[in-house]
């Protein structure tokens, strides 16, 4: 099973193979020649990780990306968080960073994030002289702080798994959230005060307003969004088609920059770049599956019990397997197999559950854009065109900042405790 | 762009707009009038999977799928063509026999009919779906494999003309 | 062998029961099968779970019957509203002999067959807002199931059934989008909706019944000592579960109540007024398919016939 699930996936992924039919090499390899589960076990698993309601968020808000992409939206609110930031060092950079932040507020999806940042920010960077690989690596990684700010797809699972309850998970994902978000911007300004990058010029008043005019209606966005969840109009999942409407309505009917014609072509771009994602996602479920039925995640849990750690010591432990794991894995299916598992462990410990779930998100999180395995790497990838190994390179620094972040989070239990105290 | 590409873009196209549309529809059915879309979610799910397999099958054809470019960006000629041919190769296996493994499970579950919750659609249509997708990209990767034989035929007595004629 | 058992949920009476059907296995075969439990849908969502039995990829499926009713409709005869209305009752019908006979070889033309029948839980109504009495659920948008045995007995009450995917529940109650949902009681203290709201009603339509159904043609590729041992062991399992689940309802009530939680009753004359329109409710769902009315009919005999 390792050479079908390891080393004939490692093979194919280095020859350039799509990695979903890497994913899928892997699974029918296992199927037909090494375990006796019946073979159909693999369309079945297959369909199963496409037929998932929470899913939909990844092509609706990748929609939305690129309307607000294309209808000169996004153009107008990147020109006033410029205008507002002009005097910040790498003002481009933490704009790109509070973005992130934004979009992780409206959806629980990093990588509907990273494919609508990629399509807007992506051109302005390079051209800011962030460097291709740098400013794909930022997009990545700055992806990650979505689905640790609620709304988030995987605090609702581990929720599922750990038996814990939602909105406490929502409350204790927000300051590990924002930390996250003010880590990387801090980042952002030291790399672009070392590369000597301009400021975008200094803050004048006739321009913020002439901005904030310009930007009314992208400004709105988020407050029909988010406004829209909070006053419970409609579901985290839907406020991706109410994104993708609003952006739709705004560039055909207020700025008039798009024709139908345009509207058709981004959804079908929308279309194939999600369906390029989803059936990366399918795929990994299908490899999760089988190495749950072999019992490999409860094997790793049994070792981490068995080696009875002190508290500190088994996190670093959890830490370490999760980012090991995150390169593989997509956080979806990791939490499904692996927090009922290892929360009993960590609560035997005295580790509150809540906490743990945070630690997790955020371990996870940070996997999906450590190299070489990352979905976020992928879709930043594809959306910018820039080569695998200057993307690797470009992600790493980002890679120390959030290790930083998620050592803050796994030993100051109070970041993810605190809110849910005082409510 | 051919024309059957610009017929499967403009499909796509019209399909996630459609379910942007019917998914606010249905949200805005839920709160302002308390009623939802009979079956508006299965819908959504389904139209996302037939988005996906078509997309999938569309990116293989234009080869843009999401892969690590290490090898083949560093590749040129003969042996990238050489290496197109070993990704045609692993395609076909991979997606045939995933497209058996899948003929297997529809056959079963048409016999069983079992039918969705909300709809009640027969579930081996959705799962009929992806076996049409898996068997299109095995259909799809034996007519690349036959095109890039061809190149790499075409590219190998070329590189011997060209060792001649030096 | 590995037996692969699944399930959605973790540490309630379906993994009690999953646990304790191992232990009884074992004890009989040792190991010549071994039962592997994968809770909280690790092996997948419930419908892909229900595939994966029916296909044979996953050798025991253990589920409340409303899941499975869309391989075969005569699952629901479980569900319709007013027919158990407690425990008891339940037991009554499920662990008859001759009944418990019929019912592991009633789904075998579907290549299921019953090794597990059991109670689960009684279905309630929790609500963001107070419901004490029938004219409260006017208007209340409820999260149910998309089956009309969820449907209809909420129309009946007035208020607006709204089928929803789960990960959508929790945001959608928290900010009002929806009211409330039918669930069965325990998961209201697993997933702690106290943190939502503190209201539960106790209707006393439905009780959930749950089964654990294996692949017959895995089943009947065991050895024949190997079988009998597989439905001695959910026979047994099915007795010691079902004081583990009544007491289980009994601590997902007093942790509901200890996390400041309420449960209301309607007033007696509403109750009773609402029993008799669940009953014309159930005659109308199950007339509908005359093969979940035969089934119906025999439980509502074996519930009346113990009563008396
Ligand atoms: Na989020
Ligand atoms: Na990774």
């Amino acid at each position: 099973m390792t050479l079908t699930l390891l080393a004939l996936p490692v093979v194919l992924l280095l020859l350039g193979l799509p990695v979903f039919l890497v994913l899928l090499g892997a699974a029918v390899a296992t199927l037909f020649l090494v375990l006796p589960i019946p073979v159909p076990a693999l369309h079945q698993v297959f369909f199963g990780g496409l037929d998932n309601y929470a899913l939909l968020a990844v092509p609706f808000f990748v929609l939305a990306g690129e309307l607000m992409g294309r209808g000169g939206i996004a153009q107008r609110l990147i020109d006033w968080v410029l205008a507002l930031s002009g005097r910040v060092p790498g003002s481009l950079g933490v704009a790109t960073v509070g973005a992130s932040a934004m979009l992780g507020a409206i959806s629980g999806s990093s990588v509907a994030a990273v494919a609508s940042l990629s399509r807007t920010l992506f051109p302005r960077l390079e051209a800011a002289g962030y460097g291709r690989g740098r400013s794909a690596g930022l997009i990545a990684a700055s992806g990650a702080i979505d689905i640790v700010i609620p709304p988030s797809i995987a605090l609702i699972l581990y929720g599922l798994a750990a038996e814990q309850s939602i909105p406490r998970l929502f409350l204790a994902g927000l300051l590990p959230g924002l930390l996250l978000a003010l880590l990387m911007a801090g980042a952002v300004v030291l790399i672009a005060l070392r590369a000597g990058i301009p400021r975008s010029g200094g803050f004048d008043a006739a321009t913020v307003w002439r901005t904030t005019r310009a930007a009314f209606w992208g400004l709105l966005m988020p407050v029909v969004v988010l406004g829209g969840i909070y006053l419970g109009w409609f579901s985290p999942t839907e406020a991706g088609g109410v994104a993708s409407l609003y952006a739709m309505l705004v560039a055909r009917y207020v700025y008039r920059s798009m024709g139908w014609g345009a509207i058709l072509q981004a959804a079908a771009d929308a279309a194939i770049l999600s369906a390029k994602i989803l059936v990366i996602v399918a795929a990994a479920g299908l490899v999760t599956w089988i190495l749950t039925t072999q019992g490999v995640p409860q094997a790793i849990s049994a070792w981490m019990q068995s080696l009875a750690l002190a508290p500190w010591a088994f996190l670093v432990g959890v830490n370490l397997v999760l980012l090991l794991v995150g390169c593989i894995l997509d956080p979806t299916s990791a939490i499904l197999v692996l927090a009922p598992l290892l929360v009993p462990v960590a609560v035997a410990l005295g580790i509150d559950p809540i906490h743990f779930g945070v630690v997790m998100t955020v371990n996870l999180a940070i996997g999906m854009f450590t190299p070489p395995f990352g979905l976020n790497l992928f879709v930043a990838q594809t959306a910018t065109g820039v080569a695998a190994h200057r993307l690797y390179l470009g992600v790493l620094p980002f890679v120390a900042v959030q290790v930083t972040a998620l050592l803050l989070v796994t030993y100051l239990p109070a970041l993810s405790l605190l809110l849910g105290r005082a409510i | 762009m051919s024309l059957l590409h610009r017929w499967v873009r403009g499909l796509l196209g019209i399909v996630l707009l459609a379910m942007v549309l019917l998914n606010v529809a249905n949200a805005a059915g839920r709160y302002l009038f308390a009623a939802s879309i009979t079956g508006a979610d299965e819908i959504l799910v389904f139209a996302m999977i037939f988005l996906v397999i078509l997309g999938a099958v569309l990116a293989l054809a234009l080869r843009s799928h999401i892969a690590l470019e290490l090898l083949p960006s560093h590749l040129k000629g003969r042996s990238a063509s050489a290496l197109f041919v070993l990704h045609d190769l692993a395609t076909l296996c991979i997606a045939g026999f995933a497209a058996d493994a899948s003929w297997q499970f529809v056959q079963r579950i048409a016999a069983i009919n079992p039918r969705s919750m909300a709809l009640g659609l027969p579930m081996a249509i959705p799962h009929a779906a992806l076996l049409a997708g898996l068997a299109g990209l095995a259909a799809l990767a034996l007519f690349l494999l036959v095109r890039d034989l061809r190149a790499l035929l075409r590219a190998g007595a070329e590189a011997a003309d060209g060792g001649g004629g030096a | 062998a590995p037996m692969k058992l699944a399930s959605a949920t973790i540490n309630d009476v379906q993994h009690q029961w999953q646990k304790l059907f191992a232990a009884e296995l074992t004890a009989r075969v040792g190991d010549r099968l071994d039962p592997q439990i994968f809770p909280s849908s690790q092996l997948g969502s419930i419908p892909r779970m229900a595939e994966g039995v029916l296909l044979g990829t996953i050798e025991a499926f253990t589920t409340p019957t409303a899941f499975v009713t869309t391989i075969d409709p005569r699952f629901q005869a479980f569900d319709v509203p007013g027919l158990f209305q407690d425990p008891q009752e339940v037991a009554r019908a499920l662990q008859d002999p001759a009944y418990r006979d019929r019912l592991e070889t009633l789904f075998l033309d579907k290549g299921l067959r019953v090794i597990g029948a059991f109670y689960n839980s009684p279905t309630v109504v929790f609500t963001t807002r107070p419901v004490t009495a029938l004219a409260d659920f006017k208007g209340l948008k409820i999260r149910t199931f998309a089956s009309p045995m969820q449907v209809k007995p909420m129309e009946l009450l007035g208020a607006a059934p709204l089928p929803l995917a789960l990960s959508e529940v929790v945001p959608q109650l928290q900010n009002g989008g929806i009211d409330g949902m039918l669930v069965g009681m325990p998961i209201l203290t697993a997933f702690k909706f106290y943190d939502i709201g503190r209201d539960v009603t106790d209707l006393r339509f439905a009780e959930i019944v749950s089964v654990t159904l294996v692949n017959e043609a895995w089943f009947q590729a065991q050895p024949p000592e190997v079988r009998a041992a597989i439905v001695d062991a959910g026979r047994a399992a099915d007795q010691a579960a079902f004081p583990w689940g009544v007491e289980n309802v009994a601590r997902s009530y007093a942790a509901w109540r200890d996390h400041g939680g309420l449960v209301h009753e309607l007033p007696p004359g509403q109750q009773a007024r609402l029993e008799n329109e669940f009953a014309a409710l159930a005659a109308e769902l199950v007339a509908a398919n005359p093969a979940v009315q035969q089934e119906y009919e025999r439980l509502k005999a074996l519930v009346e016939g113990g009563a008396q």
